[in-house]
């Protein structure tokens, strides 16, 4: 049938054509990423200072040696694990915005086992510290689950709402019920003891092994969205919620389990700050992290090997940040003001009206 | 239709198109079309599903680019190339699955992104009259703050019309109209076509149903795989000659069914109570068996039950009181993915928002509802080779024209989305299977394959319940027919023991003993 067609395809319909498969998964995210470099160098230029030499100082900051690859890594993590949790609960249709409140209550999991139990088994401590954090993080994000399917509430305002719960809660035990000895000291916790912390992946850096917990969490969450039928049932509940009712699917419980798997792998992320390297909680020790990790999802389109780069990207513009403040002598609020930018593209990168476009441009011009 | 057969001599050409071409991966979707509409014409669009006629329409409407071939507009042509474009043109659309937003009112639905005088300030009120004035000439009776979402179907689509009028078209194109429609709101769009036309406006109509074409249309064309067959007058064509020309055979439109002695009760609801999701009460002790090796047909005005019985019957919504009984067991509890595995399947009504998840593939949406069982799951991991071959399978069997089963399920057309949700239910001799409007969209080769598959479930002992606003349909497949009013089964009798005067008078909220007798005359059916 179509050889009867007699057409010539102009240059132009073969390079698009050639161009709008990469465009639409890979092309639109480093699209926002690109203009938002260019919108950075405009600000820069602006206030005065060079962009080449500022880039050239985030490049070196984040990657540019062992120490600041393996300082950019280490602030991957909580991103990687966070950003993990929310594409899969994006994916169900259930919006958890509730990153930050999930991590704080693992983070003060971790402290609150991780700092007792002296005497346990180091591997089974640590092990214990890790799962207290993820349950403690799983069980935050079910409560506003449960809210929305016993009650309606929206569960995009009672995540936000729970973030400050969870960020007050931590302000209170930290100043009282698991502050450090001596009534004088700064709020800050309990240190948690040292046989329970993770591990060192290279000597004389921070990186430790919750970069392992990450990766595996990524490849998990890859086969169970390719191969099993939870993913499918994840897919299908997210896409099209009634539907999914009539062929027998409890849209509810697809709900709740997203929430609660979602609230595990933030608790993890606050787990791993703490038994990774911070050792004591503080109060305001990921205040963005949970948030940021939404734009890394979104930026990675909610597939798994993609948010782990996205992740990376981001991580690197935060320790980049400290080389482009120190060599290029950049005031911090407009490294600052340059990370929000890359955020604002990605979100402007997944509006409706620029997808519509991309599927446009890709022939399936839906109405 | 009175008066001489339409004639073009003398006429301007409000369309012209010629030698259109629009190629999706894998699909020739227009090959080289031409095709002329003249002013103040009803013209009819037929074709079997997937012949390529809302995409031709679509690329006339700048929601497509063509690949080839000229537009003309009243003898200029134009490379239109958005649906702003169009209506610039005077051309509007009325598409297949309605485009409007539910949750604002119906004046805000008809202003959306026009500009005001008074940009960036709406001025409804100056917008108001002039709708009001379309309004009221076409019969909508509702006012204009209303919500969409509280619309029926049938003003839904008097909202759409009124919008694109508004908007300036002098060409409208009415995607499959009367699908959604009720028998008398079908009558009512009829009586508005034929006043626009007596206004001059253009009227592109297509449809699956012949009889309509016959009824409304000036000339027909027909078109099969991409390409027009041929273009007719109307008043000198017949249903035999457009079905033919339609699937290139002759095809047999009457069903035929055997007698057959009908089984135990398979699926009985006792003394049913139930409320819609808006708290109105439904179903007012409702009972009604359905019989295994039975097609039971459900006739009754849209909104007098149907929907909640065919809910309550799935497990998709709970009984306030009453009980359901499959295969003499008390099911009324029982989930829906329970009732499934056990065999009672559904087509529901609506394909786009109960039946399909249109961003899946074909493959994934003919297994909606088995895709966790074996052997397509093993302990919970997707058997992709099985369920391949099934899809593959399927799309044969139901003739469901896809370039493959991996495509997303939104591509495919309007009448394909509907053989999937068949194939889905058919396909593995349910024990009961609840249909509602299960022809709507099909062209009528499909439709008479699927009645021919649905006599051949009722054959091998299925107990069927046939919800369908085509009185024709129910008629031609049941063997007994129930009447709903009110949420209440009015009567019950076989089918050859009624006919549709009695049906008409009991829909109507008549009482049994006064209702009209005699028999059915076994009429073929046109779909
Ligand atoms: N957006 C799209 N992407 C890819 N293929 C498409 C798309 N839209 C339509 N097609 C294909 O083009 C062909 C013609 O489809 P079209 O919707 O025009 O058929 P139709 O005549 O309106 O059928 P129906 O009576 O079932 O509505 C079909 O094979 C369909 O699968
Ligand atoms: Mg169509």
């Amino acid at each position: 049938m179509p050889d009867s067609v007699h057409d010539q395809p102009t240059a132009r319909a073969r390079i698009w054509s050639w161009m709008k498969q990469p465009l639409a998964s890979v092309g639109l995210p480093l699209l926002a990423i690109v203009a938002a470099i260019l919108l950075g160098s405009i600000m820069m230029l602006l206030m005065g200072h060079d962009p080449l030499k500022a880039y050239a100082a985030l490049g070196r900051g984040s990657f540019g040696n062992l120490g600041a690859t393996s300082e950019t890594l280490k602030s991957a993590i909580p991103l990687l694990l966070c950003g993990l949790g929310i594409a899969f609960s994006f994916q169900a249709g259930a919006f958890n915005i509730g990153a930050v409140g999930q991590m704080y209550l693992g983070a003060l999991a971790a402290v609150i086992v991780g700092g007792q139990f002296a005497g346990l088994p180091a591997p089974l401590h640590m092990t214990l510290a890790t799962l207290a954090a993820l349950l403690a993080g799983g069980l935050w994000a079910l409560a506003p689950a449960l809210f929305k399917v016993y009650a309606g509430a929206n569960e995009i305002i009672s995540t936000i709402l729970l973030n400050y719960v969870g960020i007050y809660l931590v302000d209170y035990m930290v100043a009282g019920p698991i502050k450090a000895g001596g009534a004088n000291n700064a709020p800050i916790s309990w240190p948690v003891l040292e046989d329970v912390m993770y591990p060192r992946l290279i000597p004389r850096t921070q990186l430790h092994i919750g970069l392992f917990i990450a990766l595996t969490a990524m490849v998990a969450l890859y086969l169970v969205m390719r191969y099993t039928t939870l993913g499918q049932r994840v897919r299908v509940v997210g896409q099209n919620p009634v539907a999914a009712r009539h062929a027998g699917i409890r849209a509810d419980r697809v709900f709740l389990l997203t929430f609660f798997v979602s609230g595990s792998l933030a608790g993890l992320a606050g787990a791993s700050e703490i038994l990774g390297y911070q050792v004591r909680l503080i109060s305001g020790f990921a205040t963005t992290t949970g948030y940021d990790a939404i734009a890394v999802a979104l930026l990675a389109g909610f597939q798994p090997f993609l948010v782990g780069l996205a992740a990376l990207f981001f991580a690197g513009l935060q320790t980049g940040a400290v080389a482009m403040e120190a060599i290029a002598k950049l005031p911090s609020q407009l490294v600052g003001m340059i990370r929000v930018l890359a955020i604002l593209a990605v979100l402007a990168a997944s509006s409706p009206r620029i997808l519509a476009l991309v599927r446009r441009l890709q022939g399936e011009e839906q109405p | 239709m009175t008066g001489p057969a339409f004639s073009t001599t003398g006429r301007e050409a409000a369309l012209e198109l010629r030698q259109i071409v629009k190629k999706f991966p894998g699909v020739l979707a227009n090959d080289r079309v031409d095709l002329t509409i003249y002013t103040g014409e009803v013209h009819a669009l037929l074709g079997e599903n997937g012949a390529g006629k809302s995409t031709l329409m679509k690329v006339v409407y700048g929601l497509y680019h063509r690949d080839g071939g000229e537009i003309l507009v009243r003898g200029q042509p134009y490379d239109i190339r958005s649906p702003q474009a169009a209506m610039a043109l005077g051309i509007g659309m009325v598409h297949q699955h309605f485009m409007l937003i539910p949750n604002i009112s119906i004046i805000e639905n008809i202003v959306l992104g026009l500009r005001s005088d008074r940009y960036p300030l709406l001025r409804l009120d100056e917008a108001g009259r002039r709708v009001r004035a379309l309004a009221e000439d076409f019969g909508l009776n509702a006012a204009l703050s209303t919500k969409v979402g509280k619309l029926t179907v049938g003003q839904q689509q008097k909202v759409e019309i009124i919008k694109a009028l508004y908007r300036g078209a002098r060409l409208l194109i009415l995607d499959e109209p009367t699908a959604v429609l009720l028998p008398q709101e079908t009558e009512e769009l009829f009586k508005l076509i034929e006043k626009l036309r007596a206004g001059g406006v253009t009227i592109v109509f297509i449809s699956h149903k012949l009889n309509e074409v016959l009824k409304i249309s000036d000339r027909v064309t027909v078109m099969r795989r991409g390409r027009v067959v041929r273009t007719l007058t109307t008043r000198q064509t017949s249903p035999a000659e457009l079905a033919e020309a339609m699937v290139g055979q002759a095809v047999d439109l009457a069903v035929v069914k055997q007698p057959r002695p009908a089984g135990a009760p398979r699926l009985v609801i006792e003394d049913a109570y139930a409320r819609d999701d808006l708290g109105s009460p439904k179903l007012n002790g409702l009972r009604l068996a359905l019989r295994a090796g039975e097609i039971h047909g459900l006739a009754g005005v849209d909104g007098n039950g149907q929907q909640t019985l065919v809910e309550a019957l799935m497990g998709l919504r709970g009984l306030e009181r009453g009980r359901i009984l499959f295969a003499d067991q008390d099911i009324t509890s029982q989930p829906t993915a329970e009732r499934i595995r056990a065999g009672v399947v559904h087509i529901p009504e609506n394909r786009h928002t109960e039946g399909l998840v249109l961003g899946l593939s074909v493959t994934d949406n003919l297994l909606l509802d088995v895709f966790e069982d074996p052997p397509y799951a093993q302990r919970g991991w997707r058997q992709f080779k099985v369920m391949d071959a099934h899809a593959a399978t399927l799309t044969q069997a139901f003739d469901i024209r896809t370039p493959s089963p991996a495509v997303e399920v939104r591509k495919l057309s309007g009448g394909n989305q509907q053989k999937v949700i068949l194939a889905r239910s058919l396909w593995r001799n349910p024990a009961v299977l609840i249909a509602m409007q299960p022809t709507r969209g099909l062209d009528v080769g499909a439709a008479a394959f699927i009645h021919k598959r649905l006599v051949e479930a009722r054959d091998q002992g299925c107990a069927l319940l046939i919800v369908s606003s085509e009185l024709d349909e129910i008629i031609a497949l049941s063997d007994v027919i129930s009447v709903i009013y009110e949420g209440r089964i009015v009567e019950t009798r076989p089918t050859s023991e009624t006919n549709l005067n009695r049906i008409g008078f009991l829909m109507a909220g008549g009482q049994p003993d006064q209702a009209p007798t005699g028999r059915t005359d076994a009429a073929p059916l046109l779909t």
